[in-house]
């Protein structure tokens, strides 16, 4: 990805925190900002404060709903909907924004301030060129020089985004574009008219590991080399710390805490910021890894233990597992073969946890898929409890459902909106019979037990829960039926980095509870770190590597697993820097 | 996409086929014998009826019927009406004026119906979009005629502001308003959804980039917010013309306009069938056409569509 200019190695901002002599870049005093709902008046920001010096990288960190994205766009006057700002002032380069009217602040826009939005794929317009796209920042922004000079000042900031083959990809729609190569081309237009501040909005958190950490590398490059400062908005501690010499850290419309980076993962006041640094996944995975290598006991850094269970017998063991799907061709009868997974082999040990990692598109959600027994394999083999599922009647079928039950990614599209939660959890023991009316009510508060919500959830449905809650809902329905597997398919990437938290120590606990076997499905190797016993690492549909958790990270063997390890965020933090 | 419209253009064979046979089957179901009716109250001698049933065919069965009006549409030749008149002149007398009345309904309906509705859409729940909406819903359910007998009344008869029928040879001017009158229910449908679909594309994540571009106002609205919105509306409106040209029946009597629907009724009544078959198909071959554009339409406006 690296075109004419050289990544740096090692931590970003070496100097540290430097006292700075010049006037802030952009002040905020005492924000407020509220949005009008039909409950009333509904305040996103109370009292903000936040200073970024030029040059300077800021980030903000917090969950959702802590108005870290609010107070950014709020800068440039883009809040959404019925959002205002109800008080305080925002200074930018010795100007007030807070008041400015339309005309004012549209020409500052691109001009002064940029902005590279947080999710690639519905950001760009779908029926516009990408080029075209960029060149409207140029035109909107004064740019001097006709059209064939704004062409190729287009393709220069493609290139200069990363985008090799930048002609051609200027001409290119969107949709042709992979979501990598969507971020560089915002990114392009957010620098397109060489803004002094850069607000970069998770720029990367819908994208895959290895591509993010490219483009966050690549981005602190040229904005270094441009001297543009950046305010990030992120929820990841690990990668603020990582890419941001301060951190602001937001808890429901407040900063709680601001400071240095390094100081604040060293030392968090705030008993919020603590809470952030002690289960951030990318924070905690690190942590395991470090006392691992300087020899500790690291146990009781897991969120399970997998010791105590006895694991003598393999409860699924998937053999040569592959699955071709066909693509229709662009003439009739034309089809070309897809083999989304390709000879995939793998055990299941009893009572343990299996990690399938691997990127979008490497094929771990269809085999997934196919040990569920939702897709039929090409050719291989699924045995569960040493019986060949493919061998299964209907009725023998229906009895293999009981004992592997699934939990998957979007806990808001999971459960049906017009069921109660008692219905949804009740469900699976109505559909195969289980006790009567009275046993299933009884099993169900059981389950909400396990799950830790009150029982009293019961009566109430999907949209008066967190998501967190509801992806508690979630695994209470997956065990109704007392099942021996579960399968969890990007079950916590969807979360809030402390409901992650939470809900990994849950599964943990129901494991050594109920003895659950999981095969846990993942892009996300710092959660890995935290879970799994064994690890499967898959590219374009191939095992690429097939060890012990501990194997995994302490040596890994092959090229893809290190990229993938040194792309979790906070990779490059020193064990030193981390508190706990 | 040549590919695409090959295959469109031959999908027209069947559709052709299909429609002709199941419309020449529910006509002959249909009760009544049109030669009896021809001779009114005292009948016709019985060898006059048997020539009449000879000359048309009537006396054949179902399928050789059927066939033998396949022959003559294929050799161009529909043959005569019962009054003597040539097919294929009484088709060509009705269809250019109802063509030219859908049109102009069309095109009033789209300019008037996207341009209200992107006004009402940038300024949801304004006293213009509230406005808009009541009068919107008033159109759509108030029946066309009373529109159509009130504004005959109104601006052709008191203000004189139009002529009050179409006549014999219809003008632009004289179709005007029944034009209007024909596109109302549509103009109401037309303006809602693009009212719906510009509210949803503005708060679309790529609006905020455009406006985060520094984008002034109008150029966000037009390249960003309007194109994006029109695609649902293009749709409806391709749809539209068929129902336009059909649905002009109860128009083109108020305005007393010799089109497709007083000829077609007609037609039905006397138990003409050839010329009740054929003028349909042509009407169904009218909208499959109009759908095809609407798709050809519906790429250019979209690129991620691509028909292969």
């Amino acid at each position: 990805m690296t075109t004419q200019f050289p990544v740096t190695s090692g931590s970003p901002s070496a100097p540290g925190e430097t006292r700075r002599v010049d006037e802030p870049l952009l002040e905020i005093r005492d924000l407020a900002v509220s949005f009008t709902t039909v409950a009333g008046e509904v305040q996103a920001v109370r009292g903000a404060d936040l200073t970024v010096y030029p040059g300077q990288s800021v980030a903000i960190v917090g969950e959702s709903g802590s108005g870290k994205s609010t107070l950014a766009h709020s800068v440039i006057d883009l809040l959404p909907g019925t959002g205002k700002v109800t008080g305080g002032s925002i200074v930018f380069d010795g100007r007030e924004l807070v008041g400015l009217d339309r005309r004012e602040i549209e020409a500052m826009r691109g001009r002064d301030i940029g902005l590279v939005p947080q999710d690639p794929m519905s950001n760009l317009n779908p029926v516009w060129r990408i080029g075209t796209q960029i060149e409207e920042a140029l035109k909107a922004n004064g740019f001097q020089g006709g059209k064939a000079e704004r062409k190729e000042r287009v393709a220069g900031l493609l290139a200069e985004a990363g985008l090799p083959d930048a002609q051609r990809r200027a001409r290119q729609y969107p949709h042709e574009f992979s979501g990598g190569m969507r971020q560089r081309s915002l990114i392009a237009i957010g620098l397109a008219a060489r803004p002094k501040l850069l607000i970069a909005d998770e720029p990367t958190s819908a994208l895959d590991v290895t591509v993010q950490r490219q483009i966050l590398d690549h981005l602190e490059v040229l904005t270094r080399e441009l001297g543009t400062a950046v305010l990030f908005i992120t929820h990841d501690l690990g990668l603020a710390a990582e890419r941001a010499e301060h951190l602001v850290v937001m808890f429901k419309g407040r900063v709680v805490e601001s400071g240095p980076a390094r100081q604040i993962l060293a030392d968090p006041k705030h008993p919020y910021t603590q809470r952030l640094v002690s289960s951030a996944p990318s924070l905690a995975s690190r942590r395991i890894q470090v006392a691992h290598e300087q020899g500790e006991e690291s146990k009781e850094l897991l969120a399970h233990h997998a010791d105590g269970v006895a694991r003598s017998t393999d409860v699924v063991v998937a053999r040569n597992l592959t699955k071709v799907f066909q693509i229709r061709g662009a003439r009739p009868g034309a089809s070309t073969d897809f083999t989304a997974v390709d000879d995939v082999s793998f055990t299941l040990g009893r009572g343990s946890t299996l990690a399938l990692v691997g990127e979008s598109g490497s094929g771990k959600s269809t085999a997934a898929n196919m040990v569920l027994g939702l897709l039929e394999p090409t050719s291989g083999s699924v045995e569960f409890d040493g019986v060949d599922v493919a061998s299964l009647d209907a009725k023998e079928l229906f009895a293999f459902r009981r004992r592997i039950q699934p939990v998957f990614q979007n806990p808001y599209g999971s459960l049906d909106p017009l069921f109660s939660i008692y219905r949804s959890i009740e469900e699976p023991l109505r559909l195969h019979k289980v006790g009567g009316k009275k046993q299933r009510e009884a099993r169900v508060r059981e389950l909400l037990d396990m799950v830790a919500l009150p029982q009293s959830a019961m009566r109430r449905f999907p949209n008066e829960l967190s998501g967190g809650q509801r992806q508690r809902i979630a695994i209470a329905r997956a065990l109704a039926l007392k099942p021996e597997v579960i399968v969890l398919d990007e079950a916590v990437s969807a979360l809030d980095v402390l409901v992650q938290a939470q809900i990994l120590e849950l599964l943990g606990d129901l494991q050594d509870e109920l003895g659950l076997s999981y095969l846990f499905i993942t892009h996300d190797l710092a959660v890995v770190r935290q879970i799994a016993d064994s690890v499967v690492v898959m590219q374009n549909g191939k095992v690429v590597e097939h060890a012990a958790t501990d194997e995994v990270f302490d040596n890994p063997r092959e090229q893809y697993t290190r990229d993938l390890l040194a792309a979790i965020p906070g990779a490059r933090l020193e064990g030193a820097e981390l508190a706990g | 996409m040549l590919w695409y419209l090959g295959r469109r253009l031959l999908q027209l064979i069947p559709v052709f086929l299909g429609a002709t046979l199941l419309l020449y089957a529910l006509v002959f179901l249909l009760p009544g014998d049109p030669v009896a009716a021809l001779g009114g109250e005292r009948g016709l001698p019985e060898a006059v009826q048997e020539q009449i049933r000879q000359r048309y065919n009537l006396d054949e069965p179902f399928l050789v019927q059927y066939l033998l009006f396949l022959q003559g549409v294929f050799t161009l030749d529909f043959g005569v009406d019962f009054r003597g008149r040539e097919i294929l002149d009484v088709i060509a007398g009705a269809l250019p004026v109802t063509f030219q009345l859908a049109v102009m309904a069309l095109v009033f309906e789209a300019i008037l119906g996207i341009g209200f509705g992107l006004l009402a859409g940038m300024r949801k729940g304004g006293w213009f979009d509230g406005s808009v909406l009541v009068m919107s819903l008033f159109v759509i359910a108030v029946p066309t005629f009373v529109i159509g007998f009130v504004l005959q009344f109104v601006v052709g008869v008191q203000l004189g502001w139009l002529p009050v029928t179409a006549g014999r040879d219809p003008n632009f001017r004289s179709l005007l308003m029944p034009a209007i009158v024909l596109g109302a229910v549509s103009f109401a449908y037309v303006l809602r959804l693009t009212r719906t679909s510009v509210a949803e594309n503005l708060s679309a994540d790529y609006v905020r980039t455009a406006r985060a571009k520094g984008l002034r106002r109008s150029q966000v609205t037009g390249r960003h917010v309007l194109r994006n919105s029109l695609i649902p509306v293009v749709t409806f409106l391709g749809a539209d013309l068929g129902n336009l040209m059909a649905g002009a029946i109860v128009t083109e009597g108020i305005f007393n306009i010799n089109g497709v629907g007083g000829t077609l009724f007609d037609a039905i009544t006397r138990g003409e069938n050839v010329t009740v078959v054929s003028l349909t198909t042509v009407l169904v071959i009218i909208y499959i056409i109009a759908n095809l554009v609407v798709d050809l339409l519906y790429a250019a406006l979209d690129p991620r569509i691509r028909y292969a």
